[in-house]
């Protein structure tokens, strides 16, 4: 159902499973609904495993979630040891896997180590998350940083490189332009929003970590709005990604100049919310009598 | 675990803040194990927008109840909704008590619990009665008014023994105050309430199994996002479990109440 060419990439149809949305892809439930993806995004992994951050982690507000997860996860040694193995039997989605790291060198050592291995299909860099204290996305708004990391991680991999952009810095139009001029294969955009919420009866941040990551359909007009003018600024293919839970809001997406979409909050709400998605795009293309309910202008 | 519209077939009020809602799911009894929970997806727009997570109270042949307080708007909503609407719901989640230990009909077993974790334990108990085990159990309330359903317990064949804190029905105290008459070293606990329980439990009980239930603030309910994470003891130190597809049931000796926020997460 809609095959879609994003860049070096071809992936079945044009949904993503986002990354920290669906952890590694691996437990029961997720290999139930893997095989709807076009792509899975596998939770952010560094160099060392992280415990991630206490609690809360979770916390709703209005048509949205505010997290603070902190880039829990095995690191790197023991997800190919234990992860990617589970991988090998799935061969009809792609697998992108998302890195984060304190430092450019960080980065470059995971893209190193993640290198030879051919069921990982593409790398996503992840230099927004707002939720850990060091790199992530002090390094997403550093235009000299990108270009550091993008030059050097190109050196050593050939694998289809994706960079995942932050909403909170001021710059997401040059940063962007910054990843197509150093070698990204594809721009992902966008991560979460910084938000905080209070915890009124103890009178303080509820987040150990003050500040914490908003996404959901709250945020869908403005991730909207950032697609629609990074794509008037670069070529490079798009995964637009922001409070998208219904084949309405991909389409949105998409006709904003999108090839691919990601859903994050919407994992959380259904694991099928990706089938939901797909029979509704279906129902639109069928309506359309045409073959995709979307074309490929941009407006 | 399936997605289900679930009809409902009864959803009233009891005691002054507690509702009891009967969904009509088929094979109910044979799908849920005691300590398993669902996850319901209240309205359709996205306030709210996560699911709910609901432990099972009580499951027959055709039918499924959770017993709920109204504590914020997804259960003001859940409660102002009549029989015959359908309900999103994901289910079974999580693990069981009967995951971690099989009983056996010479096994002295308490069930001890506090508030509305009263109400997963009544599945446990409906469980033990079909299968001729016997067991106590201990209950912990407020007040009387928190005091929920003691006909349908009795109706398992068992009168649990009660505790309020203000003395209004019962005993005068808090319900561990109760343990030690019924505890020995080979006694198998299955434990749900309030964390000041549970941490209490761990701190002075020795038992040959303590199971307790714990709940959080989930994010996704089936392991996608990390957010409902739990500190338990490991061989070599220390790492966060998820609760919804780890727990909710765990050996409570595994469980690092001190030096962590987790009294601080009320449920």
């Amino acid at each position: 159902m809609f095959p879609t060419q994003l860049g070096p990439l071809t992936l079945s149809n044009p949904i993503i499973a986002s990354s920290g949305t669906f952890s590694y892809g691996c437990n029961d439930i997720q290999a139930r609904y893997r095989s709807l993806f076009g792509a899975v995004t596998a939770k952010t992994i560094t160099l060392l495993p992280r415990k991630g951050n206490p609690l809360p982690r979770i916390h709703e507000t209005p048509s949205g979630v505010l997290n603070s997860i902190g880039l829990e996860n095995v690191g790197i040694n023991a997800f190919l040891a234990e992860y990617l193995p589970q991988w090998n039997t799935v061969d009809d989605i792609r697998l992108i896997v998302s890195v984060g790291g304190d430092t450019v060198d960080d980065y470059v050592r995971l893209c190193r180590q993640l290198h030879p291995h051919h069921r990982i299909d593409a790398i996503e860099l992840n230099i927004s998350c707002p939720n850990v204290k060091k790199g992530g996305m002090a390094i997403g708004g550093d235009l000299t940083k990108i270009q550091q990391l993008l030059t050097r991680v190109k050196q050593i991999t050939d694998k289809p490189c994706i960079v995942k952009l932050s909403p909170n810095v001021a710059n997401i139009i040059d940063c962007a332009q910054c990843c197509e001029e150093h070698g990204a294969d594809i721009i992902s955009l966008v991560n979460c929003f910084l938000g905080m919420a209070i915890d009124v009866k103890n009178r303080r941040p509820l987040f150990a970590n003050t500040f914490a990551g908003l996404s959901g359909p709250a945020i869908r007009p403005i991730a909207l709005r950032i697609v629609y003018q990074i794509r008037q600024h670069i070529s490079l293919p798009i995964i637009g990604i922001g409070g998208i839970t219904t084949a309405h809001d991909a389409m949105e997406f998409l006709i904003a100049g999108a090839t691919a979409v990601a859903i994050g909050t919407a994992n959380l709400i259904s694991p099928h919310s990706v089938r939901q998605i797909l029979e509704g795009l279906a129902l639109q293309a069928s309506n359309q009598k045409a073959s995709s309910p979307f074309g490929k202008t941009v407006i | 675990m399936n997605n289900h519209y679930a009809t409902i077939s009864e959803n009233r009020q009891i005691g002054s803040r507690y509702y009891l809602l009967t969904l009509s799911w088929r094979n109910a009894s044979t799908l849920f194990f005691p300590g398993q929970f669902i996850n319901i997806k209240i309205g359709n727009t996205t306030a709210p927008l996560l699911r709910r997570p609901f432990s099972i109270f009580s499951a027959e042949r055709e039918t499924l109840s959770i017993l709920y307080a109204v504590v914020g708007k997804g259960t003001e909503i859940l409660s102002t909704m009549k029989n015959g609407d359908k309900l999103d719901c994901l289910g079974p989640l999580g693990n069981g008590y009967f995951d971690h230990y099989t009983p056996s009909p010479s096994d002295s077993i308490i069930l001890i619990g506090g508030g509305t974790g009263a109400a997963s334990l009544f599945y446990c108990a409906q469980w033990l009665y079909t299968k001729h085990i016997h067991f106590t159990v201990l209950l912990g309330f407020r007040s009387q008014d928190d005091v929920l359903c003691l006909d349908l317990w009795k109706q398992l064949g068992t009168t649990p023994i009660i505790t309020t804190e203000d003395g209004s029905i019962g005993t005068r105290g808090v319900i561990t105050e109760q343990l030690s008459t019924n505890l020995s070293p080979q006694s198998h606990i299955l434990a749900c309430g309030p964390l000041p329980l549970l941490a209490a439990l761990q701190s002075f009980c020795s038992a040959a199994t303590i199971l307790a239930s714990f709940e959080g603030s989930f994010g996704c309910g089936t392991g996608m996002c990390s957010g409902c994470i739990i500190p338990t003891q490991e061989d070599d130190g220390w790492t966060y479990k998820k609760i919804c597809v780890d727990g909710p049931i765990f050996d409570l000796n595994t469980i690092l109440f001190k030096g962590s926020n987790l009294c601080s997460q009320h449920s």
